[in-house]
């Protein structure tokens, strides 16, 4: 499957080092399964999810394929909500895995502003925020976060620290951007086809310009 | 405006009124004699500061503030607003006891000015597209000018020192920069839709008439009061509209973004 991965050459790029997801287009039916095993897991069922699909339409436009983006945190290598929090309430662990602690939280909710990807949700009953874990205690225990289980197509797959997704994988997509140059873990394995690769890589240069 | 971000408001206009007019004092004025300026900025920013508490989720955490100074913008903020509020404080003691001192008249100016400025480096985040670039520097600059304006107007002299202009049109060239940009913004229709977003050209245009051209206007024409009076309107319109105009660069934004160029590009092949 390799070989069909689209994508500029600027595009591809070796994962960073630490924890993250690698999310394959291609496979990727935006089910929801994902988001639904996330809030089982982490009791979230009347809260915001820390996980949530954004569907990128292209049907409704150029006959083009429609794709999904399943989001959550992305374990920076730069986390934004780390840098800014005044109150020292996130650590990034070895394993690179970024970690919320809730008894430091002020409810100040600035790594609300500061992330660029809506990862951290504030819970106004408690009045902290909370963020996915990337299931640290499953991780502990051996066990893959929830999400990548729950993953009907093997979309989601968890990349573990200091292990190179390969050449093919691209750190960005049309729909996903790293404007606060935080250097999110996520990497994506695209759709294949001429002419997907050839819409990702005009979308992809329009972008850039 | 969106949600939790009106007890902001409050903090931050407060704050940049009062620290706007230690450091204007001592800018632009007499620092040391005019006592008055000094104990009227320590209590607004005091007040500033017992206001941003409302908008902590964990009031009883607030000391943990402090943790990040240094490295987090928020926390070098939280330090610089006490260290300016207890300066403006002495200077004021020092006025008051009858014993003015110029010296610590200038450090709660100095220390007012940095906490105006860390107030613009808070906002500095990379994924926020309105808070960039010359909107850092409003805080300051538009503290300034609410400073200079209150500052002559209750003075006795007539007509407006070129200190006051200078204070004034620097603002003015600030914002006008600020204005541009956020007036040529492209943003998805989702985020176009937002009332305070089709209005930003009459928001940002109602604050700097507010605090930078009527101001200057009424000094001219001996209405002194009103002037202050409109600049303190200014100040807490700049905060409504930078607030209210925030847009967050998300994943969701940029997909949005993304579908409207594949609409002009099948427009427009």
């Amino acid at each position: 499957m390799s070989g069909e991965h689209a994508g500029s050459a600027a595009g591809r790029g070796a994962r960073s080092p630490g924890a993250g997801f690698t999310l394959d287009l291609h496979r990727c039916v935006g089910c929801g399964a994902c988001v639904l095993a996330c809030r089982i897991e982490n009791g979230r069922t009347g809260t915001a999810p820390w996980r949530r699909v954004v569907p990128v339409n292209l049907v409704r436009r150029l006959a083009g394929p429609t794709y999904f983006l399943s989001v959550a945190c992305h374990h920076c290598d730069k986390p934004a909500c780390l840098a800014g929090c005044p109150s020292r309430a996130y650590e990034k662990r070895a394993d690179g895995v970024v970690l919320h602690h809730a008894e430091r939280c002020l409810g100040c909710r600035y790594c609300e502003m500061a992330c660029p990807f809506g990862a951290p949700q504030y819970d106004r009953d408690r009045g902290i925020v909370s963020k996915c874990t990337l299931c640290a205690p499953r991780l502990d225990d051996g066990r893959l976060p929830a999400c990548v289980t729950a993953c009907p197509t093997g979309a989601l797959q968890l990349a573990p620290p200091g292990r190179d997704t390969g050449g093919e994988a691209l750190r960005d997509v049309p729909g996903f951007v790293d404007p606060a140059g935080c250097g999110p873990s996520l990497r994506f394995r695209a759709p294949a086809g001429a002419r997907r690769e050839q819409l990702f890589r005009a979308l992809q240069e329009a972008m850039a310009r | 405006m969106k949600d939790g971000h009106g007890p902001l408001v409050a903090f931050t206009s407060l704050a940049i009124a009062g620290a706007g007019l230690v450091a204007a004092d001592a800018a632009v004025g007499a620092p040391g004699e005019s006592t008055g300026f000094a104990a009227a900025g320590a209590v607004l920013m005091g007040a500033g500061i017992a206001v941003s508490l409302v908008h902590l989720g964990q009031k009883r955490r607030a000391g943990l503030a402090a943790r990040g100074v240094g490295r987090s913008a928020l926390s070098n903020e939280a330090a610089a607003a006490i260290v300016a509020a207890l300066a403006a404080a002495a200077a004021a003691l020092f006025g008051a006891a009858g014993r003015p001192n110029a010296a610590v008249s200038a450090v709660a100016g100095l220390a007012s000015a940095a906490f105006l400025l860390s107030i613009g480096l808070v906002y500095r985040v990379g994924g926020q597209r309105t808070w960039r670039g010359f909107t850092v520097a409003t805080p300051l600059t538009g503290g300034l000018a609410f400073g200079a304006v209150t500052l002559h107007a209750s003075s006795a002299a007539g007509g407006i020192p070129a200190e006051t202009l200078l204070v004034v049109a620097v603002d003015t060239l600030v914002f006008s920069r600020r204005w541009r940009d956020i007036v040529a913004m492209r943003v998805p229709a989702a985020v176009g839709t937002d009332v305070w977003w089709r209005r930003r050209a009459q928001a940002l245009g109602a604050r700097f008439f507010l605090l930078d051209a009527l101001p200057v206007f009424l000094l001219a024409t001996g209405a002194a009061r009103t002037a202050a009076i409109c600049a303190a309107a200014g100040l807490v319109v700049d905060r409504v509209a930078f607030y209210a105009l925030a847009v967050q660069h998300t994943t969701e934004f940029e997909a949005a973004l993304v579908e409207e160029r594949l609409g002009r590009m099948e427009t427009n092949p």
